[in-house]
């Protein structure tokens, strides 16, 4: 099973799927059933390839970097004298993606208990949510470009029709929105990919084809381990080498910025971020969740795997402003979440503000900031997903989520301010809580990257600092708006059905609140298995980079 | 593990593993348990204090190594922390007895006291900001515990946010000092070699920001007076004797490395707040006010004693201050639960509605007397002892600086020494006010019942008192240096101190506390005209008495920039709503447009193309038709289909 492992995870949604399709419409709990199982499955075996991961080894190249790597022919073509065209189903996990991995398949069983009340068009809806869990974990294994691209691309589909069918009253334009700069993006993507396919030669598929038909042909490949490699054809459009200059900025540089400029939409980065509030606000409780707790991470991930594994001499010329735009995602969206009305589009501008740390970090290449940018996609992951189902319980009851609607909750439902305040807390980084971690390693990364490896200014780091106040600022502004002082609603018909949490949302916030906790005491459980992968990582890309920098 | 980390972990543990077991019973009687748990910690840091240091040190993630160790200093803070706490556990029963939330107040007490044993043990910078962090927590949750008065909870909230701004600083102290200078360990912290001396300035000057949150400096020092909307025996530890404390621990530790700049700043702040504070103190007219502002200002005495180079000092004056303070507010405690019962009409803390009161409280009255003489500094008192030595070193230290520096050295000095005048007059004014003369306001109960009847209210005051008197602390009445704990905290031999400045010293601050005492009665002894007014004292908003009642006006400054804060987040959200949404929807009209204009050239130009091609082929087509057989059509159909198919196949 174990050399399969990785197929099994990101397929056994996708059949199960095409098995709900033949479930009839009206037995709803079977069709909730089936997917809660095939959730729960997905989670056993991530949870087993985490448990039989071993990080132990040191890499010397990106060929060794990956476990549990499967790889199959897929498209092949002959084009005479340019060469083979071809496109493996290349899968495998390194530290980075692994707990991502890991993460993804968790949110995704509590998705499938947050939507379990869902009662119009069941059919469609799990079905687009399994194909959604097929896609998001297929992204973040893919080893291949052209496989990660179509796994990006099948996320923005089931996404669409989730917010635009199940959505709240303005769905439509928030899902357009959604798939406009989504689309965008992948758009940018897309051009880098194609050049990248006609740069990179795959000398390893090469001689793998030469045994078979005898002779060495030119293969190009979409396989990202070689494109990290860099095993670039002499002279070709994106290679080191190329000269080709577009005003003035070399076209390797260019394709760096459209990569990031393409991953910072799905991240969101200001100023490409306005679509995440809107889709929030409109997106069923457990599509935000899936939202905010792992598409956001694709962008992360796109950063790390696609732009600086591949562009590194770009990841250290764009240091200083890949570092100013995460610090300015920091600061702006803190304040912008300050002067929210609706719950849930404050939790969704804090995403905003709490994705900055992941750039800020990643930018520092420091181990510290690499770590710490990882575990903050994990962190927020988490409690990003919490916060969201703490919307959830106010909006369930009231159809409503309007801060100033309700005051004083606290004396009616003590176990829901119990949790809100747990998760208020542990997003606004309070120690003890995995939110801290995340914002301290990358702050230590922001603030030493000066000293380590001189990318940019220390300064930068410490008006980051000046994140943890307002965050601290909004959510306890909102905790006592919404749950001290007298209890009061603004419909008086709400009085009955405020009702504490239920058995429901109790099953779904404890084993969050658990993790938030956990990973905060002990971050290590996150860290250091994947130890190694990181500080290869930043060896590589500084390495690799400056090797760049310095021969053309 | 090994035995030295069992011990540092139990000894941490102890108050929330009693608070835990105690809400396992019913009975309100099962928190008598948690004092007791206090008592074993007391006698654990007793009995281990020879055998410092122990430490236990893990991996916690990436290259930072935590640790936790109890050597000299902090066993003996953790025991003062252990000592004051388990007063407050106990006195908490009685005050708190009738409060439905009693569950919920002793676990946060006990969560408080677990942080602040943490953060005294913490050997790791990192290790030490997660409990500074959790100490602040814990103190929002205890300030509004009354939850559902809206005032309380507001004050909860500024409280931690003033803090917050501090912690900031002390972030980013922290982190350049970890990862830049590779200092990190709390309990041997050493000047770095090498480095940039202007970034080790800034680190510094970022600790001693983060400082003066926690403990209350200027310009922070606003939030403290905040902070009284907190149960009392809660004001008691933590405002008072325990976590305020915390600023002044952090800088005695970490005095090494800071520049004599910000050892300059340091003690200019220390001074300024001592006055600033001390001078607020005469006008307020809530009983916590009053011993909110003395906090400070003693605070500021502190942090004047680790500016002029004294940190020893400063840490005698914390212990002392933690007695005579921590049993003010208990006493303070002990008589607005007494108002409360007598007249539940009227604001139970303001000294406007006391007088007379010892007749009513014998005890509270007489700890107040003596726990205020030793925050007046008077002799025979352990106040007198600590306040004395800082202003020794004060006069010490301004006697040795440059004489460009020397202004500012004897500005410092003199703030010091007027602060030291202020504070017996405000003290006697306050006993005066709250014990003496009669009452001012109606009382409703009968008053020949006792009010001080229970073992938790008698025995942490007379403990508090216990360690107010000279003898407890010192063999020598008027040995500044004669510390029982001296020996013991700072081995090595007393460097000489000129007798003739000690002897100026000890004269001028008896001096000054026999003034202040002086004035204080004058102003304000029964039958005054003072007193004879004060019940209907109201003070202006914008005089110059209600700037200093209001604490200087902090608030106002707070105000401003909270407004300021509110402000730029309006304006955030407006360029997201006007700015980059109208690009983004600019964009999407764009795009329709081009949409539209293609559409219309795809209508009329390459339809018209087709249609004209179409109409051209189908010509042929008819003219072919007549030639050939009918299958041809077929066949160039399928030849068309084949092409295209082909095309697209390339293109892609």
């Amino acid at each position: 099973m174990s050399e399969h492992l990785l197929s099994l995870i990101i397929f056994i949604p996708l059949i199960v799927a095409v098995g709900v399709f033949f479930i009839p419409n009206d037995k709803t709990l079977l069709i909730k059933q089936v997917t809660l199982v095939a959730t729960l499955a997905q989670l056993l075996l991530s949870l087993i390839l985490f448990m039989s991961y071993d990080g132990s080894f040191i890499p010397s190249n990106w060929n060794e970097a990956f476990l549990f790597v499967e790889k199959a022919d897929w498209i092949q073509m002959r084009l005479g004298q340019y060469g083979v065209f071809v496109i493996d189903y290349f899968v495998g996990v390194d530290g980075i993606s692994l707990p991502l991995v890991v993460l993804s398949s968790f949110l995704l069983v509590i998705g499938v208990v947050s939507s379990w009340n869902l009662k119009e068009k069941v059919k469609g809806y799990f079905m687009l949510y399994l194909l959604l869990s097929t896609s998001i974990i297929g992204c973040f294994v893919a080893l291949d470009l052209f496989l990660f691209y179509v796994f990006f691309e099948f996320m923005l589909l089931p996404m669409f029709f989730l917010i635009g069918i199940w959505g709240g009253p303005n769905r439509s334009y928030a899902s357009i929105k959604f798939f406009i700069y989504t689309l965008l993006g992948s758009l940018l993507i897309l051009i880098v990919m194609i050049g990248l396919f006609i740069s990179v030669e795959d000398t390893q598929k090469a001689l793998q084809l030469a045994e078979q038909s005898g002779r060495i042909e030119l293969v190009h490949s979409f396989s990202m381990v070689q494109m990290m490699e860099g095993t670039y054809i002499y002279d070709s459009l994106l290679a080191p080498s190329s000269d080709v200059t577009i005003l003035d900025i070399p076209v390797r540089y260019w394709a760096f910025i459209l990569l990031m400029v393409g991953f910072a939409i799905k991240l969101p980065v200001v100023p490409v971020h306005t679509w995440l509030p809107d889709a929030h606000v409109e997106a069923p409780t457990a599509i935000s969740v899936i939202l905010a707790g792992i598409l956001l991470k694709v962008g992360g991930y796109g950063f790390f795997r696609i732009a600086y594994g591949i562009f590194p001499d770009g990841a250290i010329e764009y240091a200083f402003p890949v570092a100013c735009f995460g610090v300015v995602s920091i600061i702006y969206g803190g304040f912008a979440a300050m002067a929210q009305s609706d719950l849930k589009r404050l939790i969704a501008y804090s995403s905003v503000s709490h994705m900055g740390f992941v750039m800020l970090g990643l930018a520092s290449l420091t181990y510290e900031g690499v770590a710490g940018s990882l575990f903050q996609m994990i962190s927020h992951g988490l409690i990003s997903g919490a916060l969201f189902l703490i919307v959830g319980v106010v909006y369930d009851r009231t159809h409503d989520r309007k801060i100033e609607n309700v005051s004083g909750l606290a004396s009616k439902m003590p176990a829901y301010t119990f949790f809100t305040m747990l998760f208020f807390f542990a997003s606004l980084g309070l120690p003890g809580f995995s939110g801290f971690v995340g914002e301290l390693l990358s702050l230590i990364g922001g603030i030493s990257a000066e000293n380590v490896n001189g990318l940019f200014p220390r300064w930068l780091g410490m008006i980051a600092v000046f994140g943890i106040v307002i965050s601290g600022a909004y959510y306890l502004w909102t905790a006592q708006r919404m749950f001290f002082g007298k209890y009061w609603t603004r419909e008086e018909s709400w009085d009955v059905k405020m009702k504490d949490l239920d058995v429901r949302e109790w099953v779904m916030l404890v084993p969050l609140a658990v993790l938030v906790l956990l990973f905060g005491i002990l971050p290590g459980w996150i860290l250091d298995p994947v130890d190694n992968s990181i500080n290869f990582f930043v060896d590589q890309v500084l390495s690799s980079g400056r090797e760049i920098i310095n021969n053309y | 593990m090994d035995s030295g980390a069992l011990y540092i972990i139990l000894l941490m543990m102890l108050p929330i593993l009693a608070a835990v077991i105690s809400t396992f019973f019913p009975a309100r009687e099962s928190y008598m348990i948690t004092p007791m748990f206090h008592v074993i910690g007391i006698v654990s840091a007793y009995l281990v204090m020879d055998y410092v240091p122990i430490d236990v040190r893990w991996h916690w993630v990436a290259n930072i190594e935590l640790g936790m160790t109890l050597d000299r200093l902090n066993v003996v803070l953790v025991a003062l922390v252990y000592i004051i706490s388990s007063l407050v556990h106990l006195f908490s029963f009685h005050y708190m007895k009738d409060d439905p939330g009693i569950k919920r107040y002793y676990l946060k007490l006990a969560f408080f006291t677990v942080s602040m044993l943490g953060l005294l043990m913490a050997d790791h910078l990192v290790l030490l900001f997660v409990f500074w962090e959790l100490v602040g927590f814990s103190s929002y949750l205890l300030i509004g515990f009354w939850f559902k008065d809206k005032e309380k909870s507001t004050s909860a909230r500024h409280t931690f946010m003033i803090n917050r701004v501090a912690d900031a600083a002390l972030l980013i102290g922290v982190i350049l000092l970890v990862a830049v200078f590779d200092v990190s360990k709390v309990s041997d912290v050493k000047l770095p070699e090498g480095g940039n001396p202007a970034l080790l300035t800034l680190a510094g000057l970022m600790l001693a920001i983060g400082a003066f949150g926690k403990s209350a400096q200027f310009p922070f020092y606003g939030w403290l007076n905040k902070a009284m909307a907190g149960p009392t025996p809660v004001s008691a530890l933590i405002h008072a004797a325990t976590m305020v404390t915390a600023g002044v621990y952090l800088l005695a530790r970490f005095q090494p490395l800071l520049a004599p700049n910000v050892m300059m700043v340091v003690g200019l702040v220390g001074a300024a707040t001592a006055l600033i504070a001390g001078v607020s103190a005469l006008f307020q007219n809530d009983i916590k006010g009053v011993l909110a502002y003395s906090t400070i200002s003693q605070l500021g005495y502190m942090m004047l004693g680790i500016g002029v180079g004294d940190y020893k000092a400063s840490i005698f004056h914390l212990w002392t201050h933690a007695f005579f303070k921590a049993g003010l507010f208990l006493a303070a405690g002990s008589v607005i639960h007494f108002m409360h019962k007598a007249n539940h009409g009227v604001d139970a803390q303001d000294m406007r509605n006391m007088g007379g009161l010892r007749k009513h409280l014998p005890f509270t009255f007489v700890t107040f007397l003596v726990c205020g003489a030793a925050l007046s500094g008077l002799p025979f008192t352990s106040g007198f002892l600590s306040k004395e030595g800082i202003l020794l070193a004060t006069v010490l230290w301004a006697n040795k600086l440059s004489p460009e520096q020397a202004w500012m050295g004897y500005s410092i000095m003199g703030a010091g020494f007027f602060a030291a005048l202020l504070t017996p007059i405000y003290v006697s004014r306050q006993i005066l006010l709250v014990f003496f003369g009669r009452v001012r306001t109606v009382f409703q109960i009968n008053l020949g019942k006792k009010f001080e009847p229970t073992i938790s209210v008698i025995v942490p005051l007379m403990v508090l008192v216990g360690g107010s008197v000279w003898f407890s602390v010192s063999k020598g009445i008027f040995d500044a240096h004669g510390w029982r704990l001296h020996r013991y905290l700072f081995p090595g031999r007393l460097t000489g101190i000129p007798e003739d400045i000690s002897y100026y010293v000890f004269f001028a601050s008896l001096l000054l506390t026999s003034i202040g005492v002086l004035i204080g009665y004058i102003l304000f002894r029964p039958g005054s005209k003072k007193v004879a007014m004060y019940k209907e004292s109201n003070i202006l908003p914008n005089s110059i008495k209600g700037f200093w009642q209001e604490g200087w006006y902090v608030d106002r400054v707070y105000g401003v920039l909270n407004q300021g804060f509110l402000w730029t987040s309006n304006f955030t959200f407006w360029v997201d709503k006007q700015v980059v949404d109208k690009v983004v929807n600019g964009l999407g009209v764009g795009a329709v447009i081009i949409a539209k204009v293609t559409g219309v050239f795809d209508k009329y130009i390459i339809d018209g193309l087709v249609n004209f091609a179409a109409s051209f082929f189908s010509g042929l087509g008819n003219v072919l038709k007549r030639l050939q057989a009918p299958l041809v059509q077929a066949q160039v159909a399928i030849a068309m289909v084949v092409v295209i198919v082909f095309m697209f196949w390339f293109l892609f």
